[in-house]
């Protein structure tokens, strides 16, 4: 319960409608709650992009064109001081044969911070009461990465030597959009009426 | 026509309020939209029409005190306009000169 009560406060839906939902919730099940509450968390972000349009397109540029272009850069400047030493020990521990995709949880693990951290600026700096931006920003970042990972997801079929790195790769972009939407639902909480 | 539609779900919510009375905010007004149509209502929705109607000059609001059983938040009480009065009347007007004179809708065939 306080955890849909934290979502729906951080995610901008209106103080009368999480009240409705608190009180109605205690006589009905879980899953109403759970259906009231992700409805609206949804007509909140839907409101806001249909009537701060600017405000979602200055969250999504800032997000898409800045934060994520910097971010990839540092993280891969901070990678190229680890790769090395990563390599000796994993040889060292003797899983050589599965390096690639060790490799490639690990990358996706250290990347967790930064991520958080542009889904907590892109909120910041759009301005908005609601994380429609970072919602958006994911959205688009699902929509392009699906015709790769679908010819992963091929690959592995026909392969199943390619498994490990479908698998790592659907984590891969799990991790990330939880991690930009944990950034978002981090960052500052508005009042709304 | 001059005037905006109102769509069939704000048509629901306004003659909810107007059921409702005095104490119209969201619970009541979902509950008897439930009661009417014998299907479950989404809170969110409720005030997302509830929204547009104020926007419309058709409903007006004001808030209530913060209650426990809230968890401290307040309630957000609707009431129908004059202009969302006329409204209804003109819908329901419109309504009853379209149903008129339809066989398929008093069981016969056509």
């Amino acid at each position: 319960m306080n955890i849909a009560r934290w979502v729906m406060e951080r995610c901008g839906v209106a103080q009368p409608v999480v009240g409705d939902i608190v009180e109605e919730a205690v006589r009905r099940s879980s899953l109403w709650h759970w259906k009231q509450v992700g409805w609206a968390v949804w007509c909140a972000l839907l409101s806001d992009a249909t009537s701060h349009p600017v405000i979602l397109i200055r969250g999504i540029a800032i997000g898409w064109f800045l934060l994520l272009p910097i971010s990839q850069v540092v993280f891969e400047w901070f990678w190229s001081a680890l790769n090395l030493r990563w390599i000796l020990f994993v040889v060292h521990i003797g899983l050589r044969q599965h390096l690639n995709p060790l490799t490639g949880l690990l990358r996706i693990l250290l990347a967790i911070p930064l991520w958080i951290a542009v889904g907590w600026l892109v909120r910041r700096a759009s301005g908005s009461s609601t994380p429609a931006a970072v919602v958006t920003v994911i959205g688009l970042q699902c929509a392009l990465a699906v015709p790769g990972y679908a010819h992963l997801v091929f690959n592995a079929i026909e392969q199943p030597r390619f498994l490990p790195y479908a698998i790592v790769n659907g984590i891969g972009l799990i991790v990330v959009s939880a991690s930009l939407l944990t950034g978002a639902l981090w960052s500052r909480t508005y009042a709304t009426q | 026509m001059s005037r905006e539609a109102l769509g069939n779900f704000e048509l629901m919510v306004l003659l909810a309020i107007l059921r409702v009375g005095e104490d119209a905010y969201g619970v009541p007004i979902a509950r008897e939209l439930e009661a009417s149509s014998g299907r479950d209502v989404l809170l969110g929705s409720v005030y997302a029409a509830l929204d547009r109607l104020e926007a419309k000059g058709l409903v007006s609001s004001r808030i209530g005190d913060p209650t426990s059983e809230r968890g401290g938040r307040a309630k957000k009480y609707f009431k129908v306009t004059a202009k969302g009065l006329r409204e209804i009347r003109e819908t329901q007007r419109t309504l009853v000169r379209l149903w008129r004179r339809l066989p398929e809708l008093q069981g016969r065939t056509a």
